[in-house]
């Protein structure tokens, strides 16, 4: 196992996946280099990836000027496409080099139906995550919006 | 009566005395409140950062003190001019976009380490705010 | 027919009139020239003057006209100055236009405000030797704090008698603050002070300027209760406009709310010093104390001013100890034209708004202590 993969399964909510689990996921990771100022996604754009940030700082931009900065390996970054409209509801910049694993909706989405307690697990601990880091965005229940399991 | 007589039959001196102390004690027992309310806001403020507040399940380990170079310290004064032009707390994406097109070098991995000198704060409702006292610290 | 002629021409002001009613309404007229023609505090100056003219056209008692006369118009208005609710009215709009921020940087310029108060209580020992009562020295005294609003609603509770004269020399001392101040700074302070530097404040945020009045007030009026109807309604005014969700509130303050209640004040207030009363020996010492409370309280706020900087490692400079008379903005604006007088380049104005404003409540707290002590 890599490095980066490593301070996943150890200081994030990865932990709590067994071994399989987490190698069932890691199959679907596609490790990137980001450079300082790339935009990763951009709001209202299909979303096509989400990210698991290993290293560096990104800025997440909402709609209405605020914003969150997350710098700590296993954040997630762009989950949102998992809704059935599919666009990225914020702008993600890289504020500094660093490195994400990026994984594409169809893979989760195929995982979700392959395997529903892992994609389970992982949009509790994303609802977590949410409450935590944007508790001002409010968790609207818009038309086409819900999550498919 | 006039005179001396006359400020002590009607106990002036005791008056003006205890009334002077009064509303000298009053103002500067205010002064010192006021001067101490910002002080209380920014411990609020920061109250996620202080160990007692912090949830146990998502601890952040603590800030490795920065290096901050000269270059660090230009682009630290720079950044605290934009934000002088802003409200207080203010968008972070406004701040580096304003960043962007007033030439400052390298705004992001800029922006990036005064957010981990902790110079530049999350409220924690999405908007973000300016510590003073940091910024001083770094750039004295 | 020759005697109804004769009972008209009895009752009317030709007849009545005396010497005392002729010099009343040229002062009242001096007061509206100088408010108009001079530009020295119109706002107070004209409706005083027009005043002067309305409460000395002689009448003849007994029809309800003068302000004195129980069923008059004009004492049904009076009421407001006599009942001691129009300053707390001016007191609301005072704190509705007010930025309390240049106070909040520096709070340390809060305490030239206090040491300037001592004026009041100098000038009341002053009034005493002169023979006057406790209750009018009292009231003679608070002139000093330069606070119109605060001399009229201290005199209405303790020698109602003498509002006329009071409220008089105190706007008129008020509207001479950039003749009667000048002299005494340049005198008290040298060059070498004049020239000091302040240093930027910092920046306050909206959170402090909300929390200020609320502060101010729970702090103030525990200290001293008395000083409950003033400062409660000054830190309630600030209190709106630094809200925001009640600047509807805070607009109503300081616009009409406080300019309807500066015309009664001010007419009536005038309306009240009729010849008979305000003619006396009395008078002219009111006026003598007047000015020397003003002289004395201004020469304190620069002496403490001056006394702080033995301890201070940034110094302040003592001009603006000046500020410290309540007599807001005039008294700031003179520390910033004597201090650029020195050096064109030194604006001292928005530092002298600090204790220029902790003045204002300091005058409150004195008039609540003074009223307390005489009750």
């Amino acid at each position: 196992m890599s490095g980066e993969l490593k301070i996943l399964k150890k200081d994030t909510i990865f932990s709590s996946l067994t071994q399989a689990d987490f190698e069932l996921l890691r199959s679907l990771m596609d490790k990137q280099n980001i450079q300082e100022g790339e935009i990763l996604a951009t709001r209202k754009e299909r979303a096509t990836r989400f990210f698991i940030l290993s290293s560096g700082t990104f800025l997440i931009s909402m709609n209405d000027g605020k914003s969150a900065v997350m710098d700590r390996p296993g954040d997630f970054i762009g989950m949102e496409l998992l809704s059935s409209k599919g666009e990225y509801i914020s702008t993600v910049i890289a504020l500094e080099n660093g490195e994400v694993f990026a994984i594409k909706r169809d893979d989760f989405l195929d995982l979700i139906q392959e395997d529903s307690p892992l994609a389970e697990t992982i949009m509790l601990h994303w609802n977590s995550f949410l409450e935590e880091n944007f508790p001002f965005v409010e968790q609207k229940e818009f038309a086409g919006m819900e999550y498919h399991y | 009566m006039y005179g001396l007589q006359a400020i002590a039959m009607n106990n002036g001196w005791a008056i003006s005395v205890v009334g002077v102390s009064i509303v000298f004690t009053g103002l500067m027992l205010l002064s010192l409140s006021i001067s101490r309310i910002h002080k209380v806001l920014d411990f609020w403020d920061n109250r996620n950062n202080i160990h007692i507040f912090r949830k146990k399940s998502q601890e952040r380990s603590e800030p490795i003190p920065l290096p901050f170079t000269e270059k660090n310290k230009a682009s630290a004064r720079q950044f605290r001019l934009l934000i002088k032009t802003m409200d207080d707390p203010f968008s972070l994406q406004r701040l580096l976009h304003l960043a962007e097109i007033s030439g400052i070098e390298r705004p992001h991995s800029s922006l990036c380490y005064l957010i981990k000198a902790r110079i530049i704060q999350p409220d924690h409702q999405g908007n973000y705010f300016f510590n003073r006292e940091a910024f001083d610290r770094f750039t004295s | 027919m020759e005697t109804l002629f004769f009972d008209f021409f009895q009752n009317t002001g030709f007849f009545l009139c005396d010497y005392r009613n002729i010099i009343m309404i040229l002062v009242g007229m001096l007061f509206i020239y100088l408010g108009i023609a001079k530009d020295y505090e119109p706002l107070l100056l004209v409706p005083i003057g027009f005043g002067m003219l309305m409460g000395n056209i002689p009448v003849f008692k007994g029809l309800g006209l003068g302000i004195y006369e129980n069923n008059s118009v004009l004492h049904y208005l009076y009421l407001g100055v006599t009942q001691g609710v129009y300053p707390p009215l001016i007191f609301l709009g005072i704190g509705a236009m007010t930025d309390f921020s240049t106070l909040l940087a520096r709070p340390v310029l809060m305490l030239l405000g206090a040491a300037a108060q001592a004026g009041i209580f100098i000038t009341f020992l002053g009034a005493l030797a002169l023979g006057f009562t406790p209750h009018e020295a009292a009231s003679i005294g608070i002139i000093g704090g330069a606070d119109g609003p605060t001399a009229i609603f201290l005199t209405a509770k303790l020698a109602p008698a003498l509002i006329g004269p009071i409220a008089v020399a105190a706007y008129s001392y008020m509207a001479l603050v950039p003749v009667i101040q000048p002299p005494i700074m340049r005198l008290l302070t040298s060059r070498k002070e004049r020239l000091i530097r302040m240093e930027e404040p910092r920046e306050v945020t909206k959170r402090e300027k909300i929390l200020f009045p609320i502060v101010a007030f729970l702090l103030c009026c525990f200290l001293a209760p008395a000083a409950l109807p003033l400062l409660g309604m000054l830190c309630f005014g600030n209190l709106l406009k630094e809200a925001v969700v009640t600047e509807r509130l805070a607009v109503a303050a300081r616009t009409s709310i406080i300019d309807s209640v500066t015309i009664l004040l001010g007419v009536t207030v005038g309306a009240s010093t009729q010849g008979d009363v305000f003619l006396t020996t009395k008078s002219i010492g009111i006026f003598f104390l007047g000015a020397l409370s003003f002289c004395i309280a201004t020469a304190c706020g620069l002496l403490f001013a001056k006394f702080l900087n033995l301890f201070l490692k940034d110094k302040i400079n003592p001009l603006l100890g000046a500020a410290g008379v309540s007599a807001v903005p005039d008294s700031a604006r003179v520390v910033q034209v004597v201090g650029q007088r020195e050096d064109p380049t030194n604006f001292l104005l928005m530092h002298a708004m600090a204790p220029n404003i902790s003045g204002v409540i300091g005058s409150a707290i004195a008039a609540g202590v003074l009223w307390s002590f005489m009750s």
